[in-house]
């Protein structure tokens, strides 16, 4: 409540300065706050990637330059300085330009919530402002979008937001896979009634409520999500207010859902003409640069923009030529070809959709394919390129073929005559622990990769490996990746899981329950080591495990089979390499006969007995090394009388839902 | 100030905010004449090179802009006859020097670099009487329209030409009855042109451009517009332009043009590409929006003009009158000089 009175007294002002001067603000987030662009991101900010040989930001300030924005905040995170530079030595500085860019930097920025709650705190906003991101190509009057934007709020006050869209079929390259999003709309008003993600579901379902208290919805699923938004001065309140608020998405999804209370409302721009497009990551990347080539994004292709290195010219084809580009005699630029100032190209080559940065060296019969290169990368005779990016100075010395989706970052040098597999990341430099700051699970790797493996970059090759690993802990899990070089069959996976009508949204949105079962878990693991530890009483661990039951909101099954799983692991805690049977069984018969009453103690009913014997037999299938010694562990509790002889065979005559593990079974089998 | 203006402008031609040649043409001039005023200079020579600089900027943001250079030629013509005017000498009969004269010009005196107090007021008001042209060519071709367009006459035009379409207004207005039939073009501004004839009361047909030819029989006159004019007197205009020609040739159709004269350029076609002549939109003008997974595979090519060569022309009606192609040449010497043919 007390947050709407804010905000009402902040719009009264608003209003009179929007009078007054009628400034125009935008607030450029210059960090993706993920990993899609690493290796390459690693030492350079991702806005500062070339796309089509000129730096992302600069499509994106030159958009809000040629919309009239009169002010524009820049807020980065990793790699900040860089950024700063780079806009204090650009054009964008010059005191004449009629566009003032700030830039604010913090590091602690984890997300887009962090940056608009700066934005609250700093209160710098005074009246509607554009939220985009620093990596958008788009020439759409996005000023005119705004205006309509403050006509539709005078009609109804609580509208915060305008979502920009575009429209284009499924299917159609620029879409985004991660953006796939399913939208009720009021067509009226274009109020947004219902958002939602598409990710790997087949079946989408609404609630009741939309239909039941609008006339008329327009449901659709021909958007592209432009991720260009025009927020009122409410947003970044909101965003202050909602702690929890990470992204645009949670932003959306959290107006929807207390509309009622709230009353603030989101709606939809659907731009019929233009181009508007976020490089959200390679696919993306391919997609938008292919665009900017075949002048779907006109004006903003490579002839009429002020770019490093000169003009380009244009020829037919979309070939695109800088000055002092060699071509060698019967070299062939096919068609969609953009060739940077001072670059060669050897006799023979054929070069087709394809950026070549400048002065890049391109050898004889050499065959690219939807490759971008950036500057002076070197390519020797014979090379068979497809659908890769070599960052700067990359070599790739002769008969080396690369295939789709692979990503040379800066530096790197492969060959002689080797093949590079489909997706390979590399990078110049070993990977470090420092460079990942996820978990400690590749800690292992990089000190055994220091030397170079010239099975993967040939004889005379400097590269290694990036490990992508760690970007599996976004949290957009559940949505399908955009693979670059790969055909996706998303839909190959049969997946139906959940039915999110909008109250189970929500819990779906603060913490998902596998989460609560795999902290409980690691609690219940955490409570035990120590407990066996310090020899704490086990009446004292019992109820410490029950706590925490309480505490995650855990069933008794799942308390049962995870605290079994527990007690299983604790032997293999102490050292990273797999145990042999024996030694596992040595440490384990202590510590089963000292949390003995502890055991006892859960499983005292049939059905618990139950878990504990799908938890051992869960654990032999995890384990497979160490499915010999289940059936030991078995009988060691049998003759505890843990437990009882029918429940044993019970469970072994009907196996339950697990997949079952045959010779684990036939073991047991005969032991009995 | 100045350079604000001009960035503001450079930023509209660059984004094509601008439509109508004749918009543009003003436009430049505004810059240049402010430029003339407001910054410090003390020679002609001075004037000269420092016009040059912006007018190459502006020339750059959007090079197939033909009118922005040729207006900024016309201003280096002014600067260039005000000081020799000024200095007394009139104003070079002939602009085009002989051979014999350039061998022996040696010490020439007018190197431009004379200081002459009053010639900032003289081309001053030359520029006044430039901006004038601009803002009545229009309604300068139009009053023409009456000796060209006869009653119960059939005339096509293509796309949407503002001038074509004050011509054709002007005449209705005056009571001639005409049928005019409007092709569409690809980017189907035909239509928008077609709608207005209609609202003014002007009978009107809308055809595709395949069906030039086969209507091309019925026509009396072919009337159009173009982007601009080249130094032979051939045309840059609206793709479609060049069938239509062609179409009006073998049927001996008349094909006129109406064109301010501030559209004539002293640069020749030496190449279909862009970078000598044509420009490239993007797709999206021609095919819509949205489209599915087929637009990521095919090719697709918008290109804007044509070129129609100077002997499928009949007659330029301009401002200064009508003239064959033939004269171009002739015209072009008179306007500019030929030092700033090339910028």
């Amino acid at each position: 409540m007390a947050s709407s009175i804010k905000s009402s007294n902040r719009k009264g002002k608003t209003d009179e300065v929007i009078q007054q001067e009628d400034i125009i603000q935008a607030v450029v987030i210059a960090d993706s706050f993920n990993k899609r662009f690493a290796p390459l991101t690693v030492c350079k900010p991702k806005v500062l990637l070339p796309l089509v040989n000129r730096p992302l930001l600069d499509y994106t300030l030159e958009f809000l330059s040629i919309n009239g924005i009169q002010e524009t905040f820049i807020f980065c995170c990793s790699h900040a300085q860089q950024i700063k530079d780079y806009i204090s030595k650009s054009s964008w500085s010059n005191p004449d330009s009629h566009m003032s860019v700030t830039t604010i930097v913090s590091e602690s920025f984890l997300s887009m919530g962090d940056v608009l709650r700066e934005l609250d705190s700093k209160a710098l906003i005074r009246s509607d402002f554009i939220l985009l991101s620093g990596d958008t190509v788009s020439q759409i009057p996005v000023r005119d979008i705004l205006l309509k934007h403050k006509k539709q709020q005078q009609k109804d006050k609580g509208m915060v937001m305008t979502l920009v869209f575009k429209k284009a079929l499924p299917k159609h390259k620029t879409r985004c896979l991660e953006d796939e999003c399913v939208v009720a709309v009021e067509p009226e008003t274009e109020r947004i009634l219902h958002y939602q993600k598409v990710g790997h579901k087949k079946k989408i379902e609404f609630p009741l409520t939309v239909f039941q208290e609008n006339n008329k919805v327009t449901l659709r699923y021909d958007l592209l999500d432009t991720h260009i938004s025009i927020c009122s001065p409410h947003v970044p309140p909101l965003f202050s207010d909602n702690f929890d608020y990470q992204t645009r998405d949670d932003f959306i999804r959290g107006v929807l859902i207390n509309e009622e209370i709230m009353g603030n409302t989101v709606n939809l721009h659907l731009i019929d003409d233009g181009y508007a497009a976020q490089v959200s990551n390679l696919t993306m990347y391919d997609a938008i640069s292919q665009d900017v080539i075949k002048r779907w994004s006109y004006p903003v292709v490579p002839d009429l923009l002020s770019l490093p290195g000169g003009r380009y010219s244009y020829l037919r084809h979309n070939i695109y030529k800088q000055k002092d580009v060699v071509l060698e005699r019967h070299c062939i630029l096919n068609e969609n070809v953009v060739i940077g100032r001072g670059s060669k190209v050897g006799s023979r080559s054929s070069i087709i959709n394809s950026v070549i940065g400048h002065d890049c060296e391109i050898g004889s019969n050499v065959h690219i394919d939807g490759c971008y290169m950036w500057n002076n990368v070197k390519v020797e005779d014979g090379c068979i390129l497809q659908s890769c990016l070599l960052a700067n100075n990359v070599v790739v010395k002769k008969g080396v073929t690369i295939h789709a989706g692979s990503v040379l970052s800066y530096n790197v040098v492969v060959g002689p005559d080797i093949t590079v597999k489909c997706s390979t990341l590399l990078q110049a430099e070993p990977p470090s622990v420092d460079m990942d700051e996820f978990g400690d699970n590749e800690t292992l790797e990089p000190s055994d990769s220091i030397v170079v493996d010239p099975n993967l970059v040939g004889a005379e090759g400097k590269g290694f490996l990036f490990h992508s690993s760690c970007e599996s802990d976004d949290e957009n899990d559940e949505f399908p990746k955009d693979i670059w070089g790969q055909t996706c069959q998303s839909g190959s996976e049969g997946d139906e899981t959940s039915v999110p009508d909008s109250v189970e949204e929500l819990s779906d949105g603060d913490s998902p329950p596998p989460d609560d079962l795999r902290l409980f878990y690691s609690e219940v693991l955490d409570s035990l080591l120590r407990g066996i530890e310090e020899k704490v009483k086990w009446e004292n661990l019992v109820l410490e495990v029950n706590s925490s039951k309480y505490a995650y909101n855990v069933t008794m099954k799942e308390v049962n089979t995870l605290v079994m799983k527990a007690i299983l692991e604790i032997p293999k805690q102490g050292s990273q390499k797999p145990l042999q049977p024996q030694m596992y069984l040595v440490a384990l018969k202590p510590l089963l006969s000292q949390l003995l009453p502890l055991i006892k103690n859960y499983m005292k009913s049939k059905e618990s007995q139950l878990d504990c014997l799908s938890a051992l037999e869960e654990f032999g299938i995890v384990n497979e090394e160490l499915g010999v010694i289940i059936m030991k562990v078995l009988h060691f509790l049998y003759e505890k009388d843990v437990l009882s002889e029918p429940v044993i065979l019970e469970w072994y005559s009907n196996p339950p839902v697990l997949g079952d593990v045959d010779p684990a079974e036939q073991d047991l089998l005969r032991k009995r | 100030m100045e350079n604000v203006e001009m960035e503001k402008f450079i930023h509209t031609l660059k984004y094509g905010k601008l439509s109508g040649s004749c918009k543009i043409a003003q436009l430049a001039l505004q810059v240049l004449e402010n430029h003339v005023i407001s910054s410090m200079w003390l020679t002609a020579y001075d004037l000269l090179t420092s016009l040059k600089v912006v007018g190459k900027s502006m020339i750059d943001a959007q090079p197939t802009e033909n009118a922005v250079g040729n207006v900024v030629r016309r201003v280096l013509k002014i600067v260039r006859d005000e000081y020799a005017s000024a200095l007394g000498k009139h104003a070079e009969g002939d602009p085009q020097e002989s051979l014999q004269k350039m061998f022996q010009a040696k010490g020439r005196d007018d190197n431009y670099r004379k200081e002459l107090p009053a010639l900032k007021e003289a081309i001053v008001d030359s520029l006044e009487e430039l901006k004038r042209e601009l803002e009545t060519s229009k309604d300068n071709i139009a009053e023409k329209s009456l000796e060209h367009i006869h009653s119960d006459e059939v005339i096509m035009t293509i796309g949407q030409s503002m001038i074509v379409k004050t011509f054709l207004k002007y005449a209705a207005c005056r009571k001639r009855l005409f049928q005019v039939i409007v092709v569409e073009t690809p980017s189907l501004s035909g239509h928008l042109l077609a709608k207005n004839l209609a609202e003014s009361g002007i009978e009107t047909t809308v055809i595709t451009d395949a069906a030039v030819f086969a209507i091309m029989s019925r026509v009396n006159k072919v009337i159009v517009g173009t982007h601009s004019i080249m130094a032979n007197g051939g045309l840059k205009a609206i793709s479609g332009a060049h069938t239509l020609a062609l179409a009006a040739k073998r049927q001996s159709v008349p094909f006129i043009v109406c064109a301010p004269i501030f559209k004539l350029t002293p640069q020749y076609l030496c190449h279909y590409d862009q970078d000598a002549f044509n420009k490239f939109g993007s797709p999206q003008e021609v095919t819509g929006l949205g489209g599915g997974e087929v637009f990521g595979k095919a090719q697709i090519i918008n290109p804007v003009f044509d070129y129609v060569p100077p002997e499928l022309v009949t007659l330029f009606i301009s401002n200064i009158g009508g003239n064959a192609p033939s004269y171009m040449y002739r015209l072009l010497s008179e306007l500019y000089h030929p030092d700033d043919y090339e910028l």
